[in-house]
C-alpha cells in the first residue's frame, strides 16, 4: 500500500537525484591525452623512478612501446601501492608497469600477456649454504617466504607435502631471521632480494644459492575504467610486437647486466 | 513513514556527499580492510599468522586506529570491537564484558556485574586479578600511548591462556623502541578537569632498545553525588557518606588519579637468541564499581604494584617470567585492604613438520594475597599442561586441536580445557572455520576463602558470617562456533560468526537461615553451588569498506540468552524457573568511520549502540533498567608534520544522559584537546 503518493513521487526524484550524483565522473570522459602510468617503489630493477630515461625493465617496457605507438605517457608521482590500485580501479589511473597477476586483480583490472619474470631464489647465511639444484634439496631444512608469495603452482605443492617453509610479514623479516641463524634459508625474489639485502647490511652474511626455485610472471596491468582503452589496446598491441622483435629481450639484459654491473662493485668493496 | 523516507534520504544524501568529496580529496592514505585480511596475529593460534586464516573469532585495534578515534583509555578502545560491550562509569573508568552473560545469578551483590569471564594479558603476562575475579583497568601499569595494538579474541581459550579465558581475551601488546633516539611529549586536557600527560623517551644502541614512559593521569567524575540505594535517589555526596556511615572517598569529585611508568629493554626479536624485558609501576586512586556497599556503587580505590615481566626466547622455543606485587584498598572496608603478590611462568615450544605444526607448553601461576577477609595469607597455584597441534590435510584444509589439563591447589578437582577447531578456504577471498571450544575460570580468593564474621556497628545484636569453600567448583563454558570471512574486493571485507555457548557451573553466596547463639542472631553466607545453566545464541556481523580518503568499520552483534532452573532468590533452598537474561543487551551495534579531509586533517566518528537491558539485584540495590542509547565520539586530528600532532574531541554525545552501570555517573558530553611534540628521530 501506498499511503502518500505525492510525497513518493518526491521521495523517487530525490533518489534519482542522488543516484545521477553518483554516476562516476569517468562517465562523461574527456578524450584522451597521455597514458597516466605508475608503479610500485622499491622494486629495482623491475621499476624505478630516479632517472626518467630509466623506469626500470617493466617502466622502459611501457615507456617504449607508448614511445613507438605515438602514444604520450604521463608518469605519475610516488604514491602507497594502494592508492595506485585504488586508481587504476576508479580510472584515475591507466597503467601499472608491473604487477603480479592474481586472481582478485584479475576481477578488476586488465593484464598483458607476460612480458617478464621474476626469479625465486634460495637465500643462505654465507656460512651455511648448502647445494641447491632442485626444490627436494630443502627436505628436512626450516625456510621462510613473505606472507601470501606463491613459489609457483609446482613448488607450492612439493612445498606442501615435503617442506617447512613459514610465512613472514615482510622480506625484512625473512633475511634477518636467515641472518641471524633462526632459519636455515628463505624463499625471495632474486634481484629483489639482493638489494634487500644490501638495504639491511646484511651482504656481508647472506647470499643467493645458484639455482631458481621458479619464476613468477610480470605483468602490465591496465584500468577496465580508464577513458583511454584505445589507447590502452594500442600500447597492449606494440607491447605484444615488442616481445616478438626482441626490444624487450634487450630492455631484460640491459637490467641484468646492470644489476650483474652493479653486484660486482660492491663485492670489490665498493 | 515520511520522517524514516525523509532521514534515509539524508543518509543516502550524505553518503554521497562522502564519496563526491573523497574522490576529490588527495591525501595519503593507507587503508584499513587490506591490513584487516593480511594483519598478523599471535593471539589465536600462539603464533604469528595472517588475521584472514585464523581459527577463532578475533578482532585487532591498532595504535593508529586508537590516535584517530582519540581514545584515551585501554577500554574505551574496546568501542571498536564487535561483540565488545563497554560501559562507562565514571569519566575514564570502564567494565568490558565479551559477549556477556552478565547478573545471571539472580538477585546477586553489585560486584557480581563486574567482568570475571575475560582474561587480560599484557605482552603475554596475565593481569586478571584473583581477589573475586576481574580486571582492574586502573591498575595497568601502561597508558594508551603505550599500546602498539589490542587483539581481542572471542571465544573459550583457556586451553592456550590458562583458567578465566571463558568468554575470550584481551590481549595488549605495547610499543617498543622505535626512534634512535627520541623524547615525545603527549598532553591531552578535557573538561571534567581530565588531564593526561604522557613522556616517551626512545634510545636505540646496537644491541638494545631502550624504552621508557611515564604516564600522570587526572579526571573528576562526571557528577559529585551518588545514587543512594535506600533512598532511590542521587544525593550530594555528604549526605550519602552519613547514610553508609563509612568514609568511602577521599575525594568524592575526583574519579581517576594515576601515575605509572614502564621501562623496557630488549634487543631485535628476529635474533635467534631475543629477550625483552619490562619493569613496571604504578599508583592508583579511581572511584568504581567494586566492593558491595550495600549503600552507594561508586567507592575509592588504591593500589599499588610493581614488578617485571622478562621473555627469553631462543629459536622455536619461547619462556617468560612475570612477577609483581602490590596493595589493594577499598575506602571504607578495611577488612578487604590486602597484599598481593602473583608469578608466572610459561615455557612453549614450537615443533614443525609438513603438514604439522606441534606446540607443547606449560603455565604456571602463583597468586598469594594477604589480609584480613582471608584470615591472613592464602596462595592460589596453577598448572597448565598444554599441547595445541595442527593438521592440513589439504592446501586449504587444516584440523586444530588445543588441549590444556589445569592442575589447581584448590579446588582439588582438575580441569581440561579444549579447543577443537577446522579452518577450510573455499577459495582465495573466502574462509569458513567452525569450532567447539571449553574454558573454566579458577579459583578467587573470596569464594574459595573468605572468611569473616561482621557485626552491626549500630546493631550488635546482629552479625553476618562470610564463608568461602576451598572446594567450591569453578564456573565452565562450552562454546560452538560457525565463521565466514570473504574478501568482496580489496577494499570490502565482511565477515560473520554464528556462536551458541553454554555456561555452567555457577556458585554463589548463599543466604542461610538465621541463627540465634548468645542473643546474636548471625546470618551465614556461604559459597554453594546453583543448579542454574545459561545458554546463549548470537551473531556478529562485521563490515569494513574502505575508500581512497575514507574508510568505515561497522558491526552488529544479535545475542539471546536464556537462564536455565535460575534461583529466584540467593536465599537457600530458593525455588528455580527459567528466565531469559534481561542483563546482555540483545543488540550491540558500532560504526567506526574515519575520514581523512586532508593529508594533514583526519575526521572520526566512532558511535556505540546497547540495546535497553536491565540488571536486578538483591535488596536494597534493586533493579536498574537501562534504556537503549547510542553515543557518538567525533574526533578532528591534525598532523602539522611528524614532530607535532594535536586533536580535538567531544565524547558521549547522546539523546540520553544516563548511567551505563548500575546507578554509577550519568554520563556528559566531554571535550578534549590533545597536543603531541616529539623531537630526534
Amino acid at each position: 500500500m501506498i499511503p502518500n503518493m505525492p510525497f513518493r513521487s518526491s521521495y523517487n526524484k530525490l533518489i534519482l537525484f542522488i543516484v545521477l550524483c553518483n554516476i562516476n565522473s569517468t562517465g562523461f570522459a574527456s578524450s584522451c591525452d597521455s597514458l597516466s602510468v605508475n608503479g610500485a617503489d622499491g622494486w629495482y630493477p623491475y621499476f624505478a623512478r630516479q632517472n626518467p630515461n630509466r623506469l626500470g625493465i617493466m617502466g622502459d617496457i611501457v615507456s617504449r612501446a607508448a614511445e613507438r605507438s605515438g602514444l604520450e605517457i604521463n608518469l605519475k608521482p610516488s604514491i602507497p601501492w594502494k592508492r595506485i590500485l585504488f586508481n587504476l580501479r576508479y580510472g584515475n589511473l591507466d597503467v601499472i608497469a608491473g604487477a603480479l597477476k592474481t586472481q582478485q586483480r584479475e576481477k578488476q583490472f586488465l593484464f598483458s600477456t607476460p612480458v617478464h619474470y621474476a626469479e625465486l631464489r634460495v637465500f643462505v647465511r654465507k656460512d651455511r649454504r648448502f647445494d641447491y639444484s632442485h626444490i627436494s634439496d630443502l627436505k628436512g631444512k626450516h625456510g621462510a617466504k613473505v606472507r601470501g608469495m606463491s613459489l609457483g603452482q609446482a613448488a607450492d605443492d612439493y612445498a606442501f607435502n615435503n617442506l617447512v617453509i613459514d610465512d613472514a610479514p615482510s622480506p625484512k623479516n625473512v633475511f634477518q631471521m636467515v641472518a641471524s641463524g633462526r632459519l636455515d634459508y628463505g624463499v625471495f625474489y632474486w634481484t629483489t632480494g639482493l638489494i634487500e639485502v644490501e638495504r639491511n647490511n646484511l651482504t656481508a652474511i647472506v647470499e643467493a644459492l645458484p639455482n631458481a626455485v621458479s619464476k613468477e610472471g610480470l605483468y602490465i596491468a591496465y584500468s577496465k575504467n580508464s577513458h583511454c582503452q584505445d589507447e590502452i589496446a594500442q600500447l597492449n598491441d606494440e607491447i605484444n610486437r615488442m616481445k616478438n622483435d626482441g626490444s624487450i629481450e634487450a630492455i631484460i639484459q640491459y637490467y641484468h647486466s646492470a644489476v650483474a654491473a652493479q653486484e660486482m662493485e660492491q663485492s670489490n668493496g665498493r | 513513514m515520511v520522517v524514516k523516507l525523509f532521514k534515509c534520504s539524508l543518509f543516502l544524501l550524505f553518503f554521497q556527499l562522502l564519496i563526491t568529496s573523497s574522490v576529490q580529496a588527495d591525501g595519503l592514505f593507507y587503508g584499513n580492510s587490506e591490513e584487516a585480511g593480511g594483519t598478523s596475529s599471535s593471539t589465536s593460534s600462539k603464533r604469528d599468522e595472517e588475521l584472514f586464516s585464523t581459527p577463532l573469532s578475533i578482532s585487532i585495534i591498532t595504535a593508529k586506529q586508537i590516535q584517530q578515534a582519540g581514545v584515551t583509555t585501554i577500554a574505551e578502545a574496546m568501542k571498536m570491537v564487535p561483540g565488545v560491550i563497554v560501559r562507562e562509569q565514571t569519566n575514564g573508568q570502564f567494565e568490558v564484558h565479551i559477549r556477556g552473560f552478565e547478573n545471571v545469578i539472580n538477585g546477586a551483590t553489585l560486584s557480581n556485574l563486574n567482568s570475571r569471564k575475560t582474561l587480560i594479558m599484557i605482552d603475554n603476562r596475565v593481569v586478571f586479578d584473583y581477589f573475586s575475579g576481574g580486571i582492574f583497568w586502573d591498575t595497568l601499569p601502561i597508558s594508551i600511548d603505550d599500546v602498539e595494538r589490542i587483539e581481542v579474541v572471542r571465544g573459550a581459550v583457556s586451553s592456550l591462556y590458562g583458567a578465566n579465558a571463558v568468554t575470550g581475551v584481551i590481549h595488549i601488546f605495547t610499543k617498543r623502541a622505535q626512534d634512535n633516539s627520541s623524547i615525545k611529549a603527549s598532553m591531552m586536557a578535557g573538561t571534567k578537569n581530565s588531564q593526561v600527560a604522557q613522556l616517551v623517551v626512545e634510545k636505540r644502541f646496537s644491541e638494545v632498545d631502550i624504552r621508557f614512559s611515564g604516564l600522570n593521569e587526572k579526571r573528576d567524575r562526571y557528577q559529585n553525588r551518588y545514587f543512594n540505594f535506600t533512598e532511590r535517589e542521587y544525593q550530594n555526596s555528604d549526605l550519602a557518606e552519613i547514610e553508609s556511615g563509612s568514609n568511602l572517598h577521599n575525594d568524592s569529585e575526583q574519579a581517576v588519579n594515576k601515575h605509572s611508568f614502564m621501562l623496557t629493554l630488549n634487543n631485535d626479536p628476529l635474533n635467534l637468541f631475543n629477550y625483552d624485558l619490562t619493569l613496571f609501576h604504578q599508583e592508583s586512586d579511581v572511584q568504581k564499581v567494586h566492593i558491595n556497599s550495600g549503600d552507594i556503587p561508586l567507592t575509592d580505590n588504591l593500589s599499588n604494584t610493581d614488578g617485571f615481566n622478562l621473555k627469553l626466547n631462543y629459536g622455536e622455543f619461547s619462556s617468560r617470567f612475570s612477577h609483581h606485587f602490590g596493595k589493594q584498598e577499598t575506602m571504607g572496608f578495611p577488612d578487604f585492604t590486602y597484599d598481593t603478590e602473583i608469578s608466572q611462568v610459561s615455557m612453549a615450544y614450537q615443533i614443525k613438520y609438513p603438514k604439522w605444526i606441534i606446540q607443547p607448553g606449560v603455565d604456571w601461576y602463583k597468586a598469594t594475597y594477604e589480609g584480613s577477609f582471608i584470615g591472613g595469607q592464602r596462595t592460589l597455584l596453577e598448572a597448565n599442561y598444554m599441547l595445541r597441534m595442527e593438521f592440513n590435510p589439504k592446501r586449504h584444509w587444516r584440523f586444530i586441536s588445543a588441549l590444556s589439563y589445569s592442575d589447581f591447589n584448590a579446588p582439588e578437582d582438575n580441569e581440561l580445557n579444549y579447543q577443537f577447531m577446522t579452518t577450510y578456504q573455499l577459495s582465495f577471498d573466502t574462509s569458513l572455520r567452525a569450532s567447539v571450544q571449553s574454558s573454566s575460570t579458577s579459583a578467587f580468593m573470596v569464594n574459595q576463602y573468605i572468611d569473616i564474621e561482621f557485626t552491626f556497628p549500630n546493631d550488635p545484636s546482629q552479625r553476618i558470617d562470610v564463608k568461602g569453600d576451598k572446594n567450591g567448583r569453578l564456573t565452565r563454558i562450552t562454546t560452538y562456533e560457525l565463521g565466514f570471512r570473504h574478501q568482496l574486493e580489496f577494499n570490502n571485507f565482511i565477515e560473520l560468526e554464528v556462536f551458541q555457548s553454554e555456561m555452567d557451573q555457577f556458585t554463589s553466596f548463599t543466604i542461610q537461615q538465621p541463627v540465634v547463639i548468645d542473643g546474636v542472631t548471625i546470618t551465614e553466607r556461604s559459597l554453594e553451588n546453583l543448579p542454574q545453566n545459561a545458554v546463549q545464541q548470537g551473531l556478529t556481523l562485521n563490515w569494513l569498506y574502505e575508500e581512497k580518503d575514507w574508510n568505515i568499520n561497522t558491526f552488529i552483534t544479535w545475542q539471546n540468552t536464556e537462564v536455565y532452573n535460575q534461583a529466584t532468590s540467593l536465599l537457600h533452598g530458593s525455588a528455580t524457573e527459567d528466565n531469559y537474561n534481561k542483563a546482555t543487551p540483545k543488540y550491540i551495534a558500532g560504526v567506526n568511520l574515519n575520514w581523512a579531509l586532508t593529508s594533514q586533517i583526519n575526521l572520526n566518528m566512532l558511535s556505540n549502540y546497547l540495546h535497553e537491558h536491565s540488571f536486578v539485584l538483591q535488596q536494597p540495590q534493586g533493579t536498574k533498567k537501562i534504556p537503549s542509547a547510542l553515543y557518538t565520539n567525533l574526533t578532528l586530528n591534525y598532523q602539522h608534520d611528524e614532530a607535532m600532532s594535536g586533536y580535538l574531541a567531544v565524547k558521549n554525545l547522546s539523546d540520553q544522559n544516563e548511567s551505563q552501570h548500575f546507578y554509577t555517573d550519568r554520563l556528559e558530553p566531554v571535550y578534549w584537546l590533545g597536543f603531541n611534540i616529539k623531537f630526534g628521530n
